[in-house]
């Protein structure tokens, strides 16, 4: 399914509705497929129901040289949402999709988040060419340029869990409460048992 | 009971091999279809393979940190002999063949 942004953005996404769906929020130049599917998450939170999404210019969302900035890629998610017929929502984020959801979480749209992948320092832009080069895909410099600097700042809005590998270098001096998702590094560790297992108990199912 | 080895499956985008990140079973644990199995990493990706079948985990051929090709074997299973022969299928939901009475009208 498609949701539009304001600036008429096509964003994929697909709602598998359930007692408290989870939001899932890809990092760089990844997808939802990539991220949540081909990982075990989308059939981890089988039972409380989903909503995933492609961020702008990621996957099969439409992919505009303009909106990339931590408020833009939150006010698309809330595009999502709102398709969705959802409120407020629990959210699972891995890298850059941290950023996206700690904006959202201010704009008031999330109720608890677990952070995976993500620590204090900013989105240094050679990280984001790294992690483009390591994964590939398509041109991706307008997200670049948007997001390079960013970082979570300031006190979480919401009740929040960073969890990351013990080797991923993007997610060092990541913030408590954390958890450790064990020898695994920026680009195994989404999978990990012990993260999916951490965001369920966190969310208290 | 039968024994059915399950290969490592074609992860797509070119790839042809991966390496064991961690067993989510043990050898001796009953799965069911569709539990997670195994997670692998790609030089892409870490993805979790599901079980494409119900059995008895009778023996896990590469140990986590190894690594193995598209094709290889992954696991063996013990399983009824008579789900021996839908390994990597989807089994087909039949409906019950219909019984048609070829009796005459009474009239």
């Amino acid at each position: 399914m498609f949701a539009t942004a304001a600036d008429g953005t096509k964003l994929w996404y697909e709602h598998a509705p359930g007692p408290a769906p989870v939001l899932l929020l890809h990092g760089f130049a990844s997808d939802s497929r990539r991220t949540w599917g081909d990982t075990g998450w989308l059939r981890a939170l089988g039972e409380l129901g989903y909503v995933t999404m492609d961020l702008r210019g990621h996957g099969q969302s439409d992919k505009p040289v303009t909106g990339y900035s931590p408020d833009g890629l939150a006010q698309d998610a809330i595009a999502v949402l709102d398709a969705a017929g959802l409120s407020t929502v629990d959210v699972v984020s891995y890298s850059m999709g941290g950023i996206v959801a700690w904006q959202l979480a201010k704009l008031g749209r999330v109720r608890r988040m677990v952070l995976g992948g993500i620590g204090s320092k900013p989105a240094a832009r050679e990280d984001l060419l790294l992690v483009q080069e390591k994964l590939g895909g398509e041109d991706l410099s307008a997200c670049v340029d948007g997001m390079a600097g960013s970082r979570i700042e300031g006190t979480a809005p919401v009740p929040v869990l960073f969890a990351a590998g013990d080797d991923d270098e993007f997610a060092a001096g990541a913030p408590e409460p954390f958890v450790s998702l064990g020898k695994r590094h920026h680009f195994n560790a989404v999978s990990s048992r012990a993260f999916k297992q951490a965001a369920l108990e966190f969310f208290g199912s | 009971m039968a024994e059915v080895t399950v290969p490592l499956p074609d992860l797509g985008e070119g790839l042809i091999g991966a390496k064991v990140l961690e067993w989510l079973v043990a050898e001796g644990d009953w799965v069911e279809r569709n539990t997670p199995l195994v997670e692998v990493e790609t030089t892409k990706s870490a993805v979790e393979l599901p079980s494409p079948q119900s059995g008895r985990v009778t023996r896990l051929h590469v140990e986590a940190d190894e690594e193995l090709a598209v094709g290889e074997p992954l696991v063996t299973f013990t399983v009824d002999d008579d789900q021996a022969g839908i390994v990597g299928t989807v089994p087909a939901e039949k409906k019950p063949s219909r019984r048609v009475r070829l009796s005459l009208p009474e009239d």
